[in-house]
């Protein structure tokens, strides 16, 4: 397996990063459009989003009246997921393919475990707060699962681009 | 890494993803962040895992989960879009009533625009802001199964790359085969080579190497 040159790995990163950014501007975009009376435009977003959250009011966050495209929960989980790689490079080189043990993974994943689980059988009612930090969490521990295998694929893309392009 | 069948693993997860995201009430699971999408990504990771005789890159996982991806977003396309036709009333009056339920002024005036654009509009309108719409989710869906496919290989792959075996050192002189006695090794010598009154080849005793279990002829 060939290895990521570093400049190369760090370009894909930078995409990635630019990636998550839109993805979370996205959930902001549908109420500003709302406010905007951009309804068609902000009906879209809105549309576009339910694929992924479910998108109860009463569980989202509100901006400028309206809530955001996504859950309180889901806007945490890709903060969280922005946060995390945008602080990657300080705690990993980023043309680094090997991801962390994953008891890292279920580490992070547990909190939002918890704090559904015990919602769900009553022990506790959850709050916005616990959501949202819970997803934080989860977040930005899946972004360092996930950005090695983002930096490989997009590096085979642009191998495969550049030796289809000779 | 040997080139393994990605087909069968993105097949597989490209239908669980497609299926469980067009069934009525079962698709609703996907708003808890691309549930099926995940989970289609996840299972596309472990099969191609088990097929493969060396241990899966993040790479791959992520390319496995891709194709899932491509494949659940077309049968999303493909079926989905009828069924929403059929049932796309139904839902619209489920969301008015959850927006009367939350009692939000600002909520109920964006619904009922919704409706009232939904009623008045025709087939080939419904279709052309739908379409739009499908094609987007189909690609959210890819999306997740690409987050589904790395997360699958950071869960289920336990093997670790080899590590690449140093290339082979020359062989130490110790441990070289013993030479031909004396009188061979002259004659197998070129003539012109020969010593013509040098010192005869022949092992000093007293010159013995230093290194135990060294027993070779010294030819000097």
């Amino acid at each position: 397996m060939e290895l990521i040159p570093p400049l190369r790995a760090r370009l894909i990163y930078v995409v990635t990063l630019v990636g998550a950014g839109w993805w979370l501007a996205l959930s902001f975009a549908a109420p500003w459009l709302a406010a905007e009376h951009h309804y068609t435009s902000a009906s879209w977003v809105y549309a576009a989003l339910s694929v992924v959250c479910h998108q109860m009011p009463q569980r989202s966050f509100h901006w400028l009246g309206y809530p955001l495209g996504v859950c309180a929960r889901c806007v945490g989980i890709y903060a969280g997921f922005f946060l995390g790689l945008l602080f990657y490079p300080l705690v990993r080189q980023v043309e680094e393919e090997a991801v962390p043990q994953r008891h890292w993974l279920w580490l992070t994943a547990a909190p939002t475990v918890i704090d559904v689980a015990g919602d769900a059988v009553r022990l506790f009612a959850n709050t916005f707060l616990s959501r949202t930090v819970t997803g934080l969490i989860l977040g930005a521990g899946v972004a360092f699962y996930v950005l090695p295998g983002f930096i490989r694929l997009g590096f085979e893309r642009l191998q495969a681009g550049e030796n289809r392009n000779g | 890494m040997a080139e393994v069948d990605q087909k069968q693993p993105a097949i597989v997860g490209g239908v669980i993803v497609g299926v469980l995201s067009v069934i009525p009430i079962v698709s609703e699971l996907n708003t808890c962040c691309c549930l099926w999408a995940l989970l289609g990504g996840m299972i596309a990771a472990k099969l191609l895992i088990d097929s493969s005789p060396q241990p899966v890159k993040a790479g791959d996982g992520a390319m496995v989960g891709l194709w899932a991806g491509l494949i659940g977003g077309a049968i999303r396309f493909f079926v989905g879009l009828p069924i929403e036709l059929m049932t796309g009333g139904l839902k619209l009056r489920l969301l008015e009533r959850l927006a009367d339920w939350t009692g939000d002024p600002k909520l109920q005036e964006l619904v009922q625009r919704i409706i009232e654009q939904a009623q008045t509009q025709s087939l080939l309108q419904w279709l052309i802001g739908a379409v739009p719409i499908f094609i987007i989710g189909a690609l959210i869906l890819a999306g997740f199964t690409v987050l589904g496919g790395l997360l699958g290989v950071a869960l289920f792959e336990k093997r670790t790359e080899p590590v690449a075996s140093p290339p082979p050192y020359p062989p130490h002189p110790h441990s070289l085969p013993p030479s031909p006695p004396p009188g061979e090794a002259q004659a197998a010598l070129p003539s012109q080579e020969r010593p013509a009154d040098g010192p005869s080849c022949e092992r000093d005793e007293s010159k013995a190497s230093d290194h135990p279990g060294d027993d070779r002829s010294i030819v000097e």
